[in-house]
């Protein structure tokens, strides 16, 4: 990793001193409730604070009232003693905290607010497909109102900063754009009118008020809608009143790309970051932002004077002390842990108001979570326990040796193959600009840096008798992952396709003709139809959901996935029904709610997630455990957070 | 006592229990909880039923055990502090004459760790096809917890004044997880035949009557049917209610069919599956057991109600949806005064399909269902950490002053410009509503007119008598202009004129009477309003995923069309799932030869020809129709606004509402004009 140099060196925004270049930008967490930020939601960006990030935006409040885009999305009014709370805390660890504030327009949602959301004009959100009412003179007035008053309550509040929201999910940036706004009227010949009026006025009235806006410099609609150069013309207007302008992209079509996955490019606009620098950069300071995961990644861009700051919110979610860690002298000691751009947990963007959180770092595993009906998690005791030894070298097991290794004497890792990682290991090799990689070596790294910790790699473990100097006093986790099984379909045993054979032996089905069962329709589902489908010489891709990758909308990768693997030549059936399977191939099927039967040939069949927990009765004469997907199998995040909580359980004292 | 009623009005013993009448308010989910805890949006919202006449009102599932939190907003009764809740929520109820039963669950696979951050617990590892998450096969030891925290809870109720509790053992529960051979593959003591797959169940009603006693009603709720292969069925659940018989333990049955998560549709039908469809299962149980019974499934009027009784199919009626769309649903039926009921549509758009989107429940015709604790003079949290909690207080309410009668034109007598003539005429306004169609209703009386969509129209027939009983006199045939309007000289113009068709940019115009070789083009209303006749081979062109575009392909097919639907989204009929109408539909579609094409896109027309574009891939297609039925966003028919106010009219005296503001969904029309009709005092 190379040295952050310039990460790490202050600079100046207009009289304040930023400590460093790195920012945490503004996102839904579903912490705040009924519009109020809480206790829970203060303490997630005190942890923010106190890891060293120059600079907390806030999650974007909504200045009017109506506008409620989701169930726990904050209203700036009700958001004042957050503020000020965040203000003093924030001075104390010089960070600057900034209030986001938004509306997000037609991209709200009429049935929180029950009244007609906002548009430019008639064009409905792609995702709601709700029409606008069309925004009147007086409707704009009172929303630049709106801003204002919205601006100066935060100020009040103690807030240095203001950011003002023309992005991701924003009336301002429709108004930019021509996919949305197709008014004859004064803010139809000038889209950017809207957007001046409230810098202008907030500018007017509250001189003092450091102010950002952030802008989409590119909706990646090549038909229409914003593009660089309307856009640099746009950003060259704001000078006289923004102090720094974050560039962003994604836009009405686009949403995905605000933040994109792992599959895109990391970063994933550094060039027009660039572009908008040479710009306007001599009149604001610009905030790089998309997908800068890593440090190494913010220095290139910073080291060029491609930018004055980078946003790194994902990468900070994935681990709070990354600046810390970054360091300025020397080569960090602790690695930071990397953030995969998986979008699983941290951009909760469905009905479901599921907290944010991360696969590789749980927020919101704490004593309050222990619960003694989790089976085989956790010991019957928890006194005198000397040594550690875990069975399995996947996420569960490397998770864990890195939480258990400072405190235990001995902590030794046995895997039974050649290299440690399990199920990621396999699927890092098979999945483009995967980043599981880099996850393995932070592992790998600290690891070696843990005296107490031993790996024995190509050691199976089939009994107690092949564990290294096993005591009386010793626990033995197992976290050998799982079994592969059909669990909701009955495919026979000659014709199954098991995980490990997908990874391990594609001679086996390459040139065949394969079915996938899916009853998942998550990012497993992509992952494994991906990787068949450039072997076998046919697959049939078969689920009973009426479209394919059901789960994986927060992803940013559902119509992604669905080209590529159209563009596989996948036969992706979906809305359909087994009925049957026979043990020479023949699938009989049914559309769902229909009587429409029809019947495939193929030689293998495999089942997505098909795998179960392995629990083995050898241990019985020690104090052992099953953590991960030995003990249910489940994901990646669970994997996590069940080393998460044993770790926890053993550290607890008895109260 | 009702005169066409007499057995729905008459009293009945549940084991400890009396009730005043058959009518139940069953158990269903209303996403009112805070914070685990039950509200006093809970409170109202019994409270009004039971003031409504139901006899019996049985809790939405309260959950026994911390490992069980399937939805963000579930009651988590096994924190004791529930119980202050309780007990509001029981008095309240009490005082108008009503019993409450509390249904008790654990939902097991059925589930998510996403809240709770624990493991699934259920019979065996296998996931549930909704929530998709592989469960732990629970061992003796968290049995014995779970039994223990259903006994706990039971305990709890009774001391919270409940009347009863009822075990959930069927939609979405571990006990019907053990009782289904399809979800439940043990080789113990607690799997195989129904002996050992219900011994959980028994386990878990010995543990609740030792701490309950006698002294309240135990009751269970079966499924009957589980709609699915290899699931349970009829047959097995006999054999089981003669097992719940002999056991003693239970003093009623209540009845369900489907399964909450894999045949969900089955269990909340909507309107286009026939009322009573699931009889079958309380009438076949009743025959076996001596027990009372109580059916559920789309009862929605007395008449009904009163012939299922008769018929001996049930002893109790559970009406849910009837009565979140009228609260008064009990005394109107019982006082003969049925006429008068506000009919449930079974459209499930703001009750089934809201809640399913983790919101409040709401009803498309009574916006206040659901958000009566708003109506209260100050509504009070039942616990201190909800004070703020409520949203909707944020929004300030409007209080209204006391309104001094004007006169108001209505413009448009769709579901919004009758909805507001209601609502201003009740407040005390004189109203005349003009409508240039020669029938009240709008598009709503349009929709209506494709088979499986009939129940739609009842909402007029609903504001039509409304109107009538608010002596509003409604002018049909009768547009309007700026003239006529200054002729009539109202204080307040309430404009609901809907909407009007819009030409996509891949066509220059409409063409209701295409000559040979032209393509005929026209849009959803103009067939229902029998202004074009699709022949021949028609393409459906859906870019709204809701009913229109379905509904016309199905009209069309019928009436002897080959018929394709396209649609730019992911598959036909995106916006039918919430309401549980996809399934039917597609069944309908099959059966019918519908063609379905999603992810596609026009690109242009020529001639009869089509130009299709699969737009993930972008693959082309040309295909020849006959015609082009337009199912796409209208535009709205307002002009008047503009029109009203040049010609000096002030502008804070004309209100759009409804489609005329922006075209959307029935729900947005009615909640503007009941809005409309507390902004104008």
């Amino acid at each position: 990793m190379p040295k952050s140099q310039v990460l790490a060196t202050p600079i100046a925004l207009r009289d304040l001193e930023l400590k460093n270049r790195v920012v945490f930008g503004p996102h839904r967490t579903n912490l705040a409730k009924g519009r109020t930020p809480t206790r829970e939601l203060l303490r997630y960006y005190m942890r923010q604070i106190q890891g060293g990030a120059a600079v907390l935006i806030t999650e974007s409040a909504s200045v009017t009232n109506d506008d409620w885009p989701y169930e726990y999305a904050p209203l700036a009014p009700a958001t004042v003693d957050g503020w000020k709370e965040l203000a003093v805390y924030g001075e104390r660890h010089h960070c600057l905290v900034v209030a986001s504030l938004s509306h997000s327009g037609l991209e709200s949602a009429s049935s929180f607010s029950q009244y007609a959301v906002l548009g430019p004009s008639l064009a409905p959100d792609v995702d709601s497909n709700e029409l606008p009412k069309v925004a009147s003179r007086a409707d704009i007035v009172d929303i630049v109102e709106a801003f204002t008053n919205s601006a100066r309550l935060a100020f009040e509040a103690g807030i240095r900063a203001v950011e003002i929201n023309a992005s991701y999910r924003s009336i301002l940036r429709q108004f930019l754009s021509p996919l949305t706004n197709q008014r004859t009227d004064e803010y139809g010949k000038d889209l950017s009118l809207f957007l001046v009026q409230v810098l202008e006025r907030i500018h007017l009235e509250l001189p003092n008020l450091i102010l950002g806006v952030r802008l989409c410099f590119d909706e990646l609609t090549p038909w229409g809608g914003i593009d660089k150069e309307s856009s640099l013309t746009t950003g060259s207007k704001l000078h006289p009143f923004v102090d720094y302008i974050v560039v962003t992209t994604g836009g009405l079509f686009t949403k995905n790309r605000y933040r994109s996955n792992f599959r895109y490019p990391c970063p994933s606009h550094a060039d027009l970051v660039r572009d908008v620098k040479k710009t306007i950069g001599a009149s604001a300071l610009v905030v790089a932002q998309g997908s800068f995961l890593d440090v190494n990644l913010a220095e290139v861009s910073l080291s060029r004077g491609d930018c004055d700051l980078v946003e790194m919110t994902r990468a900070l979610i994935a681990d709070p002390d990354l600046v810390h860690k970054a360091g300025t002298k020397g080569a960090a000691t602790v690695p930071i842990k990397p953030c995969l751009g998986c979008n699983q947990r941290c951009n909760p963007e469905d009905s479901r108001n599921i907290p944010i959180d991360c696969i590789v770092n749980p927020l919101h595993i704490g004593t309050g979570t222990l619960s003694y009906l989790e089976p085989h998690l956790y010991p019957k005791s928890r006194d005198a326990i000397d040594k550690i030894h875990i069975v399995g070298g996947g996420i569960a097991g490397l998770e864990l040796a890195t939480l258990l290794g400072p405190r235990y004497a001995e902590v030794t890792i046995y895997e039974k193959e050649r290299s440690l990682g399990g199920l990621i290991a396999l699927y890092e090799r098979s999945i483009k600009n995967s980043r599981y990689h880099l996850l393995l070596s932070y592992y790998q790294e600290r690891l070696s840096s843990i005296k107490s910790i031993r790996v024995s790699l190509e050691h199976t473990v089939d009994s107690i008798d092949d564990l290294w100097n096993l005591k009386d006093d010793d626990l033995v986790v197992l976290a050998t992952g799982a079994r592969s099984t059909p669990l909701v379909y009955p495919i026979p045993q000659k014709i199954y396709l098991s995980e490990h054979t997908i990874y391990s032996d594609i001679e086996s089905y390459k040139g065949k003709t394969v079915a996938i069962l899916d009853p998942r329709g998550n990012t497993e589902s992509v992952i494994t139809t991906e990787h068949i489908a450039k072997y076998a010489r046919e697959v049939y891709y078969l689920c009973e959901d009426p479209a394919f990758g059901s789960r994986i909308a927060q992803t940013g990768d559902l119509l992604d996935s669905i080209r590529r693997l159209k563009n596989l030549g996948v036969n992706l059936m979906t809305f359909s029904e087994v009925r049957s399977i026979d043990p020479s191939g023949r699938i009989v099927l049914r559309r769902r709610f229909s009587n429409e039967s029809r019947s495939i040939e193929v030689d293998l069949v495999h089942e997505v997630g098909g795998r179960v927990g392995s629990t083995l009765s050898t241990f019985d004469r020690v104090a052992h455990v099953y953590i991960g997907d030995a003990r249910v199998a489940r994901t990646i995040y669970d994997a996590v957070t069940d080393a998460h909580k044993l770790d926890l359980y053993l550290n607890r004292r008895h109260t | 006592m009702s005169v066409k009623y007499p057995l729905l009005d008459s009293e009945i013993t549940l084991g400890a229990t009396t009730l005043k009448n058959r009518i139940v308010f069953a158990a269903h989910l209303t996403n009112f909880a805070r914070h685990g805890e039950p509200t006093s949006q809970h409170l109202a919202y019994y409270q009004a039923r039971a003031q409504g006449g139901a006899g019996l009102i049985i809790t939405e599932e309260l959950s026994v055990h911390p490992s069980d939190w399937p939805y963000e907003k579930l009651i988590h009764a096994y924190n004791k502090d529930v119980r202050v809740g309780f007990e509001a929520i029981t008095e309240a109820v009490h005082s108008h004459g009503a019993k409450i039963f509390a249904q008790i669950n654990h939902n097991g696979s059925q589930g998510s760790s996403f809240y709770s951050m624990y493991a699934l617990l259920a019979p065996s590892e296998i996931p549930d096809p909704l929530f998709r998450e592989n469960p732990i096969s629970v061992g003796a030891e968290e049995l014995n917890e779970i039994c223990h925290s259903y006994g706990s809870v039971a305990k709890l109720a009774k001391e919270s004044g409940f009347d009863g509790v009822e075990l959930q053992c069927s939609h979405s529960s571990i006990v019907r997880q053990f009782l289904s051979p399809l979800t439940n593959r043990r080789t113990d003591r607690y799997g195989g035949d129904i002996q050992g797959r219900s011994r959980v169940l028994f386990e878990i009603l010995r543990e609740v009557r030792e701490q309950v006693g006698s002294s309240i009603t135990v009751g269970v709720r079966l499924c009957g049917d589980e709609m699915l292969q290899g699931g349970i069925q009829i047959e097995d659940t006999l054999e089981l209610v003669k097992l719940v018989d002999e056991s003693k333990l239970v003093d009623y049955l209540n009845t369900s069919i489907g399964v909450a998560t894999a045949s969900l549709w089955s269990i909340e039908a909507s309107m286009a599956i026939a009322p009573g469809y699931n009889l079958y299962i309380p009438s076949q149980i009743r025959a076996v057991t001596e027990l009372p019974v109580i059916a559920s499934g789309r009862i929605k009027d007395p008449v009904q109600a009163e012939r299922v009784l008769r018929d001996g199919q049930a002893d109790l009626i559970g009406i849910v949806r009837a009565q979140i769309a009228d609260a008064n649903f009990a005394n109107k039926s019982l006082k003969d005064r049925d006429d008068a009921i506000k009919l449930c549509l079974s459209c499930n758009q703001e009750c089934v399909g809201r809640v399913g989107l983790n919101r409040w429940l709401g009803c498309i015709e009574s916006p206040s269902s659901g958000r009566e604790f708003l109506k209260q003079p100050e509504p009070r949290p039942l616990y201190a950490s909800h004070r703020g909690a409520y949203a909707p207080t944020l929004i300030p309410t409007k209080h209204i002053s006391i309104t001094t009668s004007q006169r108001i034109l209505v413009v448009g007598a769709g579901p919004a410009g009758l909805q507001s003539a209601v609502s201003l005429a009740n407040a005390g306004h004189r109203v005349k509503v003009f409508e240039t169609r020669s029938a009240p209703g709008g598009l709503v009386t349009l929709a209506a007119k494709v088979p499986a969509r009939a129940e739609l129209g009842d909402l007029i027939r609903n504001l039509n008598r409304q109107i009538r009983a608010a002596g509003v006199a409604v002018r049909l045939n009768a547009p309007l202009d700026v003239k006529h309007i200054e002729e009539i000289g109202p204080d307040v113009v309430v404009i609901a004129s809907g909407s009007k068709p819009k030409v996509p940019h891949f066509l220059s115009k409409f063409n209701l009477t295409p000559l040979t070789g032209e393509i005929g083009v026209c849009d959803v209303v103009m067939v229902l309003e029998d202004l074009a006749f699709p022949t021949g081979n028609v393409i459906v062109l859906d870019e709204l995923g809701f009913h229109q575009g379905t509904s016309i392909a199905e009209l069309l097919a019928a009436r002897g069309c080959t018929v394709t639907i396209s649609t730019p989204q992911l598959y036909v009929g995106q916006d039918l799932g919430v309401t549980l109408d996809l399934e039917s539909w597609n069944l309908r579609a099959a059966c019918l030869a519908i063609e379905q094409l999603p992810e596609t896109i026009v690109t242009g027309v020529t001639g009869k020809t089509v130009h299709l574009m699969e737009h993930i891939t972008s693959a082309t297609i040309d295909r020849s129709f006959d015609w082009i039925v337009l199912a796409n966003h209208r535009d709205p028919n307002n002009s008047l606004v503009e029109e009203l106010i040049q010609s000096g009219f002030p502008s804070t005296k004309v209100h759009a509402i409804g489609d005329a503001l922006a075209p959307r969904r029935i729900h947005q029309a009615i909640v503007e004009a009941v809005r409309v009709s507390e902004e104008i005092r």
